[in-house]
């Protein structure tokens, strides 16, 4: 059986870049860990556009080989702050993409 | 060879530092300390309020240990994005405290004060020029956008710092400004590698995050002709080539190409080399000269909020919290048409926390919490008719049985009254650029002497 992302990654977090957008940082161990997770992030990216309500060519994802990240950034819907507003740091958006398979 | 020393002590002026980090990065002979104090990331209450999120003392605090240390090596310092959302009642209020500590410790420092906050006519016609171009992901806007912020600012680059520091000022206190250009001012104007200056801002903006001590620990870094070195501050922390490079994603959408006035920086060739485990070296980072733009940032009221906090442990109502989250809503809604209060006229907003308040996805099948706390949200045009709303609410949330055959229940209230009334609520209204032929256009600087 595959693994998920939680299971792949040492670490995961999401933050507000600026008030219109939010990113997630997928920390991995190691090269092989990094293109699984990549692969998996790319291969979800139309799933990923809907979690976050976004156009799918608007969700952007870094492969950041010498450090062993990989990076989503999506536009913030609603934006940060907005009147009913959930989660004003954007901290816990990397949940929704903890059980995507790698 | 010519070299800058920039020390900068905090994440943001208010979030402190250790003392003994702060002792440690005087010693290292600095020829700057700078600081940002801005940031956007806690929400559009502070530049549509035009107010600043860190306690007055807390910032005094910071700004003192800046000033004296600056002082006692004879070097300037810089601060950016005064007041977080860098309004000109930011940049007073800093000033202000700035004065108040020189006066206390019998200092005389020239005091320059860049603001940043812009007249909303002179953007406006900016926008009709079709000098002001939206970023990606922006909302859409017309000019009746600028007439709904109550703020609006533009994201100072190095320029204006540069001016303050060339004129003699001892202390630059700047409205918002974008978090590199306070840092990146100094080593530019000496004439280090442009591309250095940027990232290392970039690495030292939040302070000691880029290092191994965390926020309170410090950063340190050092610019020449060819590159840059990030340095640890804090005793018995450390700095890897990991920390250094990883920092570049924090709170960034792009980890590889840095926007800023004016330069586009391209790190995709940098060279990161352990010195030593306190010593990071920083080479080939790449710079591309643009056409001179500022980041604009506006914030504007849309009404007023009142909450009410009800928790419930109710077993029965535990197994499907949303069915009496529901009944609340409609009776709610039901008992105020019949007093003439529409609903067209307020909103409403039910957070479940406990269950779904934060994903506000459904749960999983079977889920049953032990408890949940439900924050009812009202918002509405004056505060009177959010309070109105959510009074209309009150016994509802307290004691609503959506079971006949059960008496009536008493939920939790968490505070006497129930409505807690949070004011004036704001949201940010752009995320678009200004272009401009000169740096200085758009801010003002004046000089006072304590």
């Amino acid at each position: 059986m595959s693994k998920t992302i939680e299971q792949t990654v040492r670490a995961i977090r999401s933050k507000n870049a600026g008030p219109f957008w939010v990113t997630i940082d997928a920390f991995c161990d190691n090269a092989e860990d990094t293109a699984l997770v990549s692969a998996s992030f790319t291969r979800n990216k139309a799933l990923i556009a809907k979690i976050f309500n976004v156009r799918e060519s608007l969700v952007k994802i870094f492969t950041l080989t010498h450090i062993h990240v990989v990076k989503v950034s999506v536009p913030r819907i609603p934006i940060e702050g907005a009147r009913d507003e959930k989660d004003m740091h954007g901290g816990q958006q990397y949940v929704s993409l903890l059980d995507l398979e790698v | 060879m010519l070299k800058c020393k920039i020390f900068v002590p905090y994440g943001a002026v208010g979030l402190d530092c250790s003392e003994e980090a702060f002792a440690a990065g005087l010693a290292m002979k600095p020829d700057i300390i700078s600081s940002d104090a801005g940031s956007t990331d806690s929400g559009p209450y502070y530049l549509g309020s035009g107010n600043g999120k860190y306690a007055t003392t807390a910032v005094k605090r910071d700004l003192k240990r800046m000033i004296l240390g600056a002082d006692s090596l004879g070097i300037p310092m810089t601060i950016g994005s005064a007041g977080t959302c860098g309004s000109n009642f930011g940049v007073d209020e800093a000033a202000r405290i700035c004065e108040e500590i020189c006066r206390e410790n019998g200092l005389h420092k020239k005091i320059a004060k860049i603001y940043a906050q812009q007249d909303r006519e002179l953007i406006k016609r900016k926008y009709r020029e079709g000098k002001v171009h939206a970023l990606e992901g922006a909302p859409e806007i017309s000019e009746k956008t600028f007439d709904e912020c109550s703020t609006i600012v533009a994201l100072s680059g190095a320029e204006p710092f540069q001016k303050a520091l060339r004129e003699g000022a001892d202390i630059v206190i700047c409205g918002r400004a974008t978090d590199t250009a306070v840092i990146a001012a100094y080593p530019l104007m000496k004439g280090c590698d442009e591309a250095s200056c940027w990232h290392a801002a970039k690495v030292a903006e939040c302070g000691g995050l880029c290092t191994s001590a965390g926020l309170s620990g410090c950063a340190f870094i050092e610019i020449d002709e060819k590159g840059f070195n990030v340095r640890s501050v804090m005793p018995g922390s450390t700095v890897s080539e990991y920390s250094v490079a990883a920092h570049l994603l924090y709170e960034n959408a792009d980890p590889v190409y840095l926007k800023e006035p004016g330069v586009c920086i391209d790190t995709t060739s940098s060279k990161y080399t352990a010195v030593s485990p306190t010593n990071v070296r920083v080479e080939g980072t790449k710079v591309t000269h643009m056409p001179y733009t500022m980041k604009l940032e506006g914030a504007g009221p849309v009404g007023f909020q009142t909450i009410s906090i009800v928790g419930i442990r109710d077993r029965k109502i535990m197994k499907d919290p949303m069915a009496w989250v529901n009944a609340v809503r409609q009776q709610g809604i039901a008992k105020l048409d019949k007093t003439g209060i529409l609903s067209e006229t307020y909103s409403l907003n039910f957070k479940v926390f406990g269950y779904n308040a934060v994903s506000g996805m459904p749960v999983p099948e079977g889920y049953v919490p032990n408890e949940i706390g439900v924050v009812l949200t009202v918002t509405a045009d004056t505060q009177a008719l959010a309070t109105q709303v959510a009074k209309a609410f009150n016994p509802l949330l307290l004691h609503l049985n959506i079971f006949p055959e059960r008496q009536m229940p008493s939920f939790a209230f968490i505070s006497s009254p129930a409505e807690i009334e949070k004011g004036s609520i704001y949201e940010f209204k752009l995320y678009h650029v200004v272009s401009i032929d000169d740096p200085l256009e758009l801010v003002k600087i004046s000089f006072t002497e304590v």
